[in-house]
């Protein structure tokens, strides 16, 4: 079959060309090399629609760029896709760099961009209160805007394929070859791929990085593009209001610099940087590059909330020798046409070339318009934008929208199903992520991964070994395990809310013994522990649903949650105990530089893939950090067959219990390696090798000191973060050391009859701690409940504070009247301490004084108090717990 | 005369124990703070032992595969026998807390058991 026109490149500048191309009745298909849409520049870069003032006068960057902003008003409407023009800041922090800015004004009015503005000081901090104390001035720009890059790929892809445009994945072109057609002698073009032979009139080059490679091949007049890395990090919702514009500094010969901006999803994004590399495929992040953006970012924006990160990544842009947009047909090579050098502001002129391509294209042959062009196109429905009762119908005519998969950014099955199932789906976790933004949140996939690729195992009948993170060889895992080697205190009403499947959270996935020691004298697994009180659950008959995730809990405890059953309901509570558990922290909260391969798993995914699922993440495994749920996956994926090389762990002690290193490494002979960190990630596809380095006092790494491991899998296992996001939204005090609330005594947070346990408090070491905890909390809040807030009020309230190696307390106040007649107060020291002592101070008075063997920041420690030691100091303020030499 | 340095794992303490022993006999124990550390001590050094979890195949459960361990401790040098074995159980559903899966692994005169229940799917 002979083809009218072949696009090279289904990034956001071939799929533009595509879905204009689709107007008219020709025969049109895209070649790409990937396994989906958006998987080059188009998927890393700042997501910016520019105003236009920035290119230089008189250039097709600056046409393209301000029709582009023109466009995209109406084109996110037709494509159902989200825009939102937030205004861009370009600020001065010189004042001898004024002049630059009217420069930059000047230009903008040259190239046409609307509503442009010099702002002072003041009124430039009128509209943004967070740029940094130098800002003198700043150039804004009201017509900038904020997009989705993907969804805008997506979306003119998706758009071009109902409109009959064919997309062919995986398919590399690999040599181009100019003939003549016999019947009409007109000059076409012979495409050889890895999969079989195209042929075409006419060749549109939207190969990114790799245009010169194609224009190259087929032209004297050689051209040539560096691929220019931007590092990037991306910080936590929590943070996305820091400002509400896009910061630029002024720019610079190598581009617009550092920006700091909201995100359309409500992150906040810090970069690009600017790096001239070689590898076309260098889209790898560096411990210089991350550092660099920190550094520079602050200089424009105040307080920049830099700890927020939740991932970091690179994008490579296709950057032309003399910096400009290579639009038309090649000079000596009939029929190729170029779309070549299409770097910022390449996404939002996106839409501008596909039109200008299209009109030169209907004109080099004769197209006619068809009459059945549908222009338009729904997005992946986002139930967060519906009322509650619309939600309701949707989950009776479709339970999967009841279902959350992802609980970082609230995706249900029904989006990712969708995403599957439209045209030009998704195939991969990556190709989900993109379309619905599951796995995108702060948890970066570490619970929804294994969920996601049961949903696309059922959907596309893809074996989970065949599941790939971004296609080619990013397999996810490698082979079958196997082969591989208060109800008692008389409330009646009580209500469960699980967003797992079963009761027993994760205690199901820990499999290993250890657990209910000090509460049943026995060593029991997970399962059996949890299983013990799920007995009890059944046995008083208390009510839970399963499968229900809590959306909302308001200040006044009414909680709105769903399912797949009920939809979506609330319950106006009297009191609330909130048990939400923890999360793993991820890669990204890291910054640990290099490529984003699959293979990166956090410890707990591992820990859920083996142990529930049956399948093995890898066969060589690097861990890095050496807490719980890291040692025991080492020794778990041993007992497997896997080859666990090392454990770096970043501070001089390990993070995990000292059992736990005996038995799951020592045992072994796998080596743990303290004060070391991962400097280097291998792998485009599949991690490949690890390189860990010692750190010195300062944490950083120490140049010479580097091992290289080759490996298929590195686990991370750095810590636990409480998942606080509904106490937070509900307004709970949170403490700042141990990310969870801040209780009283009776483990009550700072709303009356909202209460905390578990690890959603603070982080336990022992499960038995939490049971405890959690029965105290249960008693409380029954207690609360039936004597509503009456004995709540008055009395004094007595401070608990940590100093001197303690690092926080569980209670943080203690009233006396309320408390019971012996009360454990629990903590953790920051450092080991060796024979020292617990010091408990009422006041200035120091009146416990207990001497330790050791202490380590793995494990919890406990003092207990007395009510009546308490009573008898009637003026006592503070109670203060320290750990002293001597 | 050998001399081992240990840590405890009887406990989250963790205490650090110096054995003094030759072959089978244990000539002193220090450090222990408790009954369990004496025991562990002499155990370790003549006797190693460990509890070995993992999972096993279900055939017609509710889920693929359920969890299991060791009902006691078995040598320390049987670990990948004993998961040998594990991994070429098929078991049945329904499966309940404590059901035996493999009699006597490997010899030892201990039994795999499951420790989270199954219902038939």
């Amino acid at each position: 079959m002979l083809y009218d026109v072949i696009i090279i490149g289904a990034g956001v500048t071939g799929s533009a060309v595509a879905r204009e191309l689709s107007r008219y009745k020709l025969n049109v298909c895209v070649l790409e090399k990937e396994e989906d849409v958006c998987c080059g520049t188009s998927k890393a870069n700042s997501a910016i629609v520019h105003a236009g003032f920035d290119a230089a006068e008189g250039s097709l960057m600056a046409r393209f760029n301000v029709r582009g902003n023109e466009m995209m008003g109406d084109l996110a409407k037709d494509l159902d896709i989200p825009f939102k023009r937030n205004g861009a800041m370009v600020v001065c922090i010189h004042e001898s760099e004024k002049d630059g800015l009217k420069d930059l004004y000047n230009r903008g009015i040259a190239n046409g961009v609307k509503e442009l503005k010099i702002l002072n000081r003041e009124e430039c901090l009128e509209i943004e209160p967070n740029l940094s104390d130098k800002v003198v001035a700043a150039l804004y720009a009201p017509t900038s805007g904020i997009i989705c890059p993907f969804m805008l790929n997506i979306a003119m892809a998706e758009n071009a394929n109902v409109n009959g445009v064919d997309f062919f994945f995986n398919t590399k072109v690999e040599k181009l070859t100019p003939d003549t057609c016999k019947k009409c002698g007109q000059p076409i073009w012979k495409i050889r791929t890895n999969n079989g032979e195209y042929k075409t009139r006419y060749v549109i080059n939207a190969a990114g990085v790799y245009a010169d490679y194609f224009h190259n091949m087929v032209s004297e007049k050689k051209i040539h593009i560096t691929p220019r890395r931007g590092d990037y990090c991306l910080l936590d919702k929590t943070v996305g209001n820091h400002v509400s514009h896009t910061i630029f500094p002024q720019p610079t010969k190598l581009g617009k610099g550092v920006l700091v901006s909201p995100t359309i999803h409500g992150n906040l994004i810090v970069g690009p940087t600017a790096v001239d590399i070689e590898n076309k495929e260098g889209n790898n992040t560096t411990a210089a590059g991350i550092a660099d953006l920190i550094a520079k970012a602050g200089d424009h924006v105040r307080n920049l909330p830099i700890r927020q990160v939740i991932t970091s990544f690179a994008g490579l842009r296709a950057h032309e020798d003399h910096h400009e947009f290579i639009l038309g047909e090649v000079e000596d090579a009939p029929h190729f046409i170029d779309c070549a050098g299409i770097e910022s502001p390449g996404l939002t002129s996106s839409p501008a070339i596909g039109e200008y391509i299209g009109q030169m294209m209907k004109e080099k042959l004769n197209a006619e318009e068809k009459e059945d062009w549908v222009g338009t196109r729904k997005g992946i429905l986002n139930p967060a934008d519906l009322s509650i009762e619309e939600r309701n119908e949707l989950i009776k005519k479709n339970p999967a929208y009841g279902r959350i998969i992802c609980r970082c950014e609230s995706v249900t099955e029904g989006e990712i199903i969708d995403a599957i199932h439209r045209p030009l789906g998704a195939r991969s976790l990556d190709g989900v992520k993109r379309r619905t933004r599951a796995g995108m949140g702060r948890c970066q996939a570490g619970f929804c991964s294994p969920r996601t690729m049961e949903i696309i195992n059922r959907e596309l009948g893809l074996p989970l070994t065949e599941i790939t993170k971004s296609g080619g060889d990013s397999k996810l895992v490698i082979g079958l395990a196997a082969a591989v080697a208060a109800k008692k205190a008389g409330t009646d009403s009580i209500l469960i809310i699980e967003r797992d499947k079963e009761l027993g959270g994760i205690l199901n996935q820990c499999i290993h013994n250890g657990f209910g020691l000090h509460t049943f004298k026995e060593e029991l697994t997970g399962p059996e522990y949890a299983y013990r009180f799920i007995q009890q659950v059944y046995d008083l008959g208390i009510e839970y649903k399963l499968d229900t995730m809590v959306m909302d809990i308001a200040e006044d405890k009414t909680v709105t949650a769903m399912n797949r059953t009920d939809g979506m309901f609330q319950i106006k509570a009297g009191a609330v105990i909130l048990a939400m558990g923890c999360r793993e922290r991820p890669r990204g909260a890291l910054n640990i530089p290099g490529y984003r391969p699959a293979g990166i798993y956090s410890a707990g995914t591992a820990q859920r893939l083996v142990n529930m699922e049956g399948y093995m993440p890898g066969r060589e495994v690097v861990i890095l950090g050496s807490g719980d749920i890291g040692l025991i996956m080492a020794r778990r994926m041993t007992f497997e067959g896997a080859i666990v090389k090392v454990v770096a762990e970043l501070m001089p002690f390990s993070g995990g219990l000292k059992r736990n290193i005996v038995q799951c490494l020592d045992d072994y002979g796998i080596p743990l390696k303290l004060s070391h960190t991962v400097v280097d990630i291998e792998g485009k596809e599949r991690v490949s090798a690890v390189t860990i380095a010692e750190v010195g006092p300062d944490m950083k790494p120490i140049p010479g000191t580097e091992e290289r491991y080759t490996c298929d899998t590195l686990l991370l296992s750095t810590g636990l973060i409480p998942e606080n996001e509904l106490s937070r939204n509900a307004g709970v005090s949170i403490n700042p050391v141990t990310n969870g609330p801040v209780v009283n005594e009776i483990l009550e947070t700072s709303i009356p009859g909202v209460f905390a346990c578990g690890n959603v408090l603070h982080v336990h070491d022992l499960v038995d701690y939490v049971s405890e905890e959690a029965t105290r909390a249960g008693e409380n809040a029954a207690k609360y409940v039936q004597n509503g807030c009456k004995d709540q009020e008055g009395g004094k309230i007595i401070q608990l504070k940590a100093t001197d190696g303690a690092r926080y307390t569980v209670p943080c106040t203690i009233n006396p009247e309320r408390m019971d007649d012996l009360l454990t107060v629990r903590f953790r020291v920051g450092a080991v301490f060796k024979d020292s002592f617990v010091s408990v101070y009422f006041d200035d008075e120091r009146v416990m004084h207990k001497k330790k063997r050791i202490m380590a920041p793995g494990e919890m420690e406990q003092v207990i108090l007395q009510k009546k030691k308490i009573a008898e100091k009637p003026d006592l303020k503070t109670i203060t717990i320290k750990i002293e030499a001597e | 005369m050998e001399k081992r340095n240990l840590t405890c794992i009887g406990c989250p303490m963790g205490c650090q124990i110096t054995v003094e022993f030759e072959g089978e006999e244990v000539f002193s124990v220090k450090g222990n703070t408790c009954a369990i550390g004496d025991k562990y001590a002499r155990q370790e050094v003549t006797h190693p032992e460990r509890t070995v979890t993992s999972t096993v195949v279900v055939i017609g459960g509710a889920k693929e595969r359920t969890s299991v361990k060791t009902s006691a401790n078995i040598p320390k040098d049987k670990i990948f026998q004993c998961m040998d074995e594990i991994n070429k159980v098929r078991a049945h559903a329904p499966l309940k807390i404590g059901d035996v899966v493999i009699k006597d692994v490997c010899g030892t005169g201990v039994d795999v058991i499951v420790t989270k229940n199954c219902e038939i799917a």
